[in-house]
C-alpha cells in the first residue's frame, strides 16, 4: 500500500491511501500511519477513495490511528470508501467511532470539530 | 471440476488466495460485490487460520473450492489444523466510543457478515467452513 500526507487548512492532514488494506497492506503503512498520527497533532481525513479492499487488520490499523489522534486531542474522520469497502466498515459497527463522509466540507467541518 | 485451491499456512499466501477468489468468481460469472464478500469471509477465515490453527513452525495446508449452482454460490474452506470453530465466538459489542472501543475480534463478525450463511464442521481432522450466498446482482 501507499500513504501520502497533504497539509490543509485548519491544521488538518489529509491521509492518502492507495491499494489493498489486508494483511500485506496493513504492514505496510502500520508504522508509517502511527507516525503521522502521532507526531502530528490535530485532525486527519483519511482519504479512502483509492483503497480497494479492507480487512479486519486494516480496520484495526485506522482504529489504532484514531485512538492515537483522539490521546493528542484531535480527530481522525474518513473520506469517500467505494460502495464495497464502506459496506465493511458498516458491517464492522464502528460507524460511532471512525465516521464516514462522502463530501470534503463535511469531513473537514467534523474533524476540527472539538 | 470447480475452481480449487490449495495454499500453505503462511501469511504470504493470502494474495494468492485472494487472486483465486477474484477469477474464480469471474469464471462462474458472479457480481464483484459477491466476489468481495468472499474475499473478505476469506480472508478472515485464513488469517485466523494460520495465525492460530498451528504450532510454530509446523507446515500445514489449507484447501478452498468455489461452486455456484441452484442460485447460490458456495466457498468451503478446509485446513489440518487443530480444532476451530470460529462461530462459537461471541460477537463483539458494537463500540460507541473511542475509550471503550476494542481493537481486535472483528474477523468473525465480518465472516458472519459477508455471507447469508455459515457452517462449520470437524471432519476426519479437519475443520470445514462452509459460506453460502444467494447469487443475485445486487447492488453492494
Amino acid at each position: 500500500m501507499e500513504l501520502e500526507t497533504e497539509k490543509r487548512d485548519g491544521g488538518i492532514t489529509l491521509v492518502k491511501l492507495r491499494g489493498r488494506m489486508d494483511v500485506r497492506g496493513a504492514q505496510e503503512i502500520d508504522l508509517k500511519f502511527t507516525a503521522v498520527t502521532t507526531v502530528s497533532q490535530g485532525a486527519f481525513i483519511v482519504d479512502m477513495s483509492e483503497v480497494d479492499f479492507l480487512a479486519s487488520i486494516g480496520i484495526r490499523t485506522l482504529l489504532v490511528s484514531a485512538k492515537a489522534a483522539h490521546a493528542r486531542g484531535g480527530r481522525l474522520v474518513l473520506y469517500k470508501p467505494t460502495a464495497l469497502v464502506a459496506g465493511t466498515l458498516e458491517m464492522a459497527g464502528i460507524a460511532a467511532i471512525l465516521p464516514v463522509f462522502d463530501d470534503m466540507d463535511a469531513a473537514s467541518a467534523a474533524a476540527i470539530a472539538s | 471440476m470447480p475452481p480449487h485451491l490449495r495454499i500453505e499456512n503462511d501469511l504470504d499466501s493470502l494474495r494468492q488466495m485472494s487472486a483465486w477468489v477474484a477469477e474464480s468468481c469471474k469464471m462462474l460469472g458472479l457480481s464483484e460485490a459477491l466476489s468481495y464478500r468472499f474475499d473478505l469471509a476469506a480472508n478472515e477465515a485464513v488469517t485466523n487460520t494460520i495465525s492460530y490453527g498451528y504450532a510454530p513452525g509446523a507446515r500445514g495446508a489449507i484447501e478452498l473450492r468455489l461452486d455456484a449452482a441452484q442460485g447460490h454460490a458456495v466457498l468451503v474452506i478446509e485446513d489440518d489444523g487443530a480444532a476451530f470453530n470460529p462461530l462459537e465466538l461471541a460477537e463483539p459489542q458494537p463500540a460507541l466510543s473511542i475509550e471503550d472501543s476494542r481493537i481486535g475480534g472483528l474477523g468473525v463478525s465480518l465472516i458472519r457478515r459477508s455471507v447469508a450463511q455459515c457452517d462449520y464442521q470437524r471432519r476426519d481432522k479437519r475443520n470445514v467452513l462452509t459460506l453460502k450466498s444467494p447469487i443475485i446482482e445486487d447492488s453492494p
